[in-house]
């Protein structure tokens, strides 16, 4: 058997399905640990409601939440995978399969006008990236809803090299603050430092959707990311900004070479479900989910 | 917080408003309104301001800010996924929403302003948080919708009436006495922004 447009088009749909309705194993390990830690009692009880949510969610197949966001892909392609089917095609056809099927809100719009798509697609909607991975046979793909409150609240500064450090410091922990309760804390921080004005937001969205147990390699940049989320921490914003220890479960900082006169920045949020799925589909058409 | 759970159904009398703290749990029955777009709060105040009566019975009732998603088997619509929109965009409208139809309960999401919490204080109204990304907690507890008004402003402008059974927990985040957990930790994150600034070396 080989791959299909057809079955390319269910492999989307049920990937955007998933990430809608499942909460990813590292979101859930990281709001169980921060429920052992956390002092405030409310905090604590919300901290409880969010998992159980997670595991109905989970058994009965449901919907997170009525903001079903709009749709974003990161695709990855397999240099041996053979890549001549229309697979810009085939991620609107799913996403416009999923959303009349599971009756999605259809938010995305004009620019211009902000006429509704019911659809969820239009002008370069979906939202996607690509990528080449070496000697890979398959197509890696993750889905992001992003809902209004994880990416109205994203912010990018392009600094003078003068401070750096400080200024990255200040300008995540002000982008935090600054968002407080609207994107559900406890948040997934992506931060995007270096490279160029696109780029820096690129590397934020990456690294909002690293998972959570995964820290940066460089060990300076995995300082700055604990450090980060300790500060977060303290502000006692807590879960959905009503108090506590649990305001952020992740700094996540992916880094470029950038220009030795400026410093581009980028922060972006995840709102505490961390919506996002990823899975591989094989030249044979063999689907799996990680 | 008090481990008690609050039983209250519309129409909610002040008395029962007024017992009301922030931090208290709450448990809904009965109905209320899916109650959230700029259009219909416009409505039901223009109509009100020129003293036509509604079709809808809002006194004393309780409404969700909750863009909810919707389908539609056959001709009748059934709820999705429910949530709660950021309230803050209602708060031109919503102290005088309280004081025209004595709503006693504003379920959201982020709090609302000043003015909204003094018109709580004067009329006996509470505000409660809805938790987000909690629709499966919810997903039992919505007997139905029971009715659709203005509809003529499409699914997600219109006014629904869902029956609810059990519909919470909910926290009391903003209550009739002029307390409100949006300020009070806004002024504890405030009180210690300088030392985590200075910890971070900012
Ligand atoms: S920010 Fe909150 S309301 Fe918006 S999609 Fe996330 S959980 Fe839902």
């Amino acid at each position: 058997m080989s791959i299909t447009y057809r079955k390319l088009v269910e492999f989307i749909s049920e990937l955007y399905d998933i990430s809608n309705r499942t909460i990813p194993k590292d979101v859930k390990e990281s709001l169980k640990s921060a429920l052992s830690r956390e002092r405030n009692p409310l905090a604590k009880k919300i901290l409880e409601m969010m998992l159980k949510s997670a595991e109905v969610a989970e058994k009965e197949r449901l919907i997170i939440c009525q903001d079903t966001g709009i749709p974003q892909f990161f695709v990855k392609v397999g240099t041996k995978f053979p890549y001549d089917i229309d697979l810009e095609s085939a991620i609107k056809e799913g996403i416009e399969k999923i959303t009349k099927e599971a009756y999605y809100r259809g938010i995305a719009a004009h620019p211009l006008t902000h006429v509704r798509s019911s659809t969820n697609t239009g002008e370069r909607m979906p939202i996607i990236t690509y990528e080449f991975l070496h000697d890979a046979k398959y197509l890696e793909i993750t889905a992001v809803p992003k809902g209004s409150g994880s990416e109205r609240w994203s912010a990018l500064k392009m600094f003078d090299p003068y401070d750096v450090i400080k200024d990255i410091k200040k300008f995540v922990l002000d982008s935090f603050i600054n968002a407080g309760s609207r994107p559900c804390p406890p948040v997934i921080i992506g931060v995007g430092i270096g490279g160029t004005f696109d780029y820096v937001a690129k590397l934020a969205k990456e690294a909002a959707i690293r998972p959570l147990n995964k820290r940066n390699p460089d060990p300076n940049v995995a300082k700055l990311e604990m450090e980060l989320l300790d500060a977060i921490n303290e502000t006692g914003i807590g879960p959905m900004g009503l108090g506590g220890d649990t305001s952020a479960l992740g700094v996540n900082i992916e880094t470029a070479y950038t220009s030795a006169v400026w410093n581009p920045v980028a922060v972006n949020f995840q709102c505490w479900p961390g919506r996002r799925a990823t899975g591989r589909i094989y030249s044979d058409g063999y689907v799996e989910y990680l | 917080m008090s481990e008690l759970m609050f039983k209250i159904s519309a129409p909610v009398s002040e008395d029962t408003i007024r017992r009301l703290k922030i931090g208290d749990m709450v448990l809904i029955n009965g109905s209320m309104y899916i109650f959230v777009s700029i259009k219909s709060h416009l409505r039901a105040l223009e109509m009100s301001k020129k003293g036509e009566s509604l079709p809808i019975n809002l006194k004393e009732g309780i409404i969700f800010h909750c863009p909810a998603l919707f389908k539609k088997v056959e001709d009748k619509y059934e709820i999705v996924a429910v949530g709660a929109t950021t309230s803050a965009r209602l708060n031109p409208f919503t102290p005088e929403l309280i004081k025209q139809f004595r709503i006693r309960c504003i379920i959201g999401k982020g709090g609302m302003d000043k003015a909204t919490l003094e018109a709580m204080k004067n009329y006996g109204c509470v505000y409660l948080d809805f938790i987000g990304g909690c629709s499966p907690l919810y997903a039992d507890k919505i007997e139905g919708i029971t009715n659709i008004y203005w509809s003529d402003l499409g699914i997600y402008d219109a006014v629904i009436e869902i029956k609810v059974r059990d519909f919470g927990p909910i926290l009391v985040t903003m209550d009739s006495h002029g307390n409100s957990i949006y300020e009070k930790v806004e002024e504890d994150t405030k009180s210690k922004l300088p030392i985590i600034y200075k910890k971070l070396g900012i």
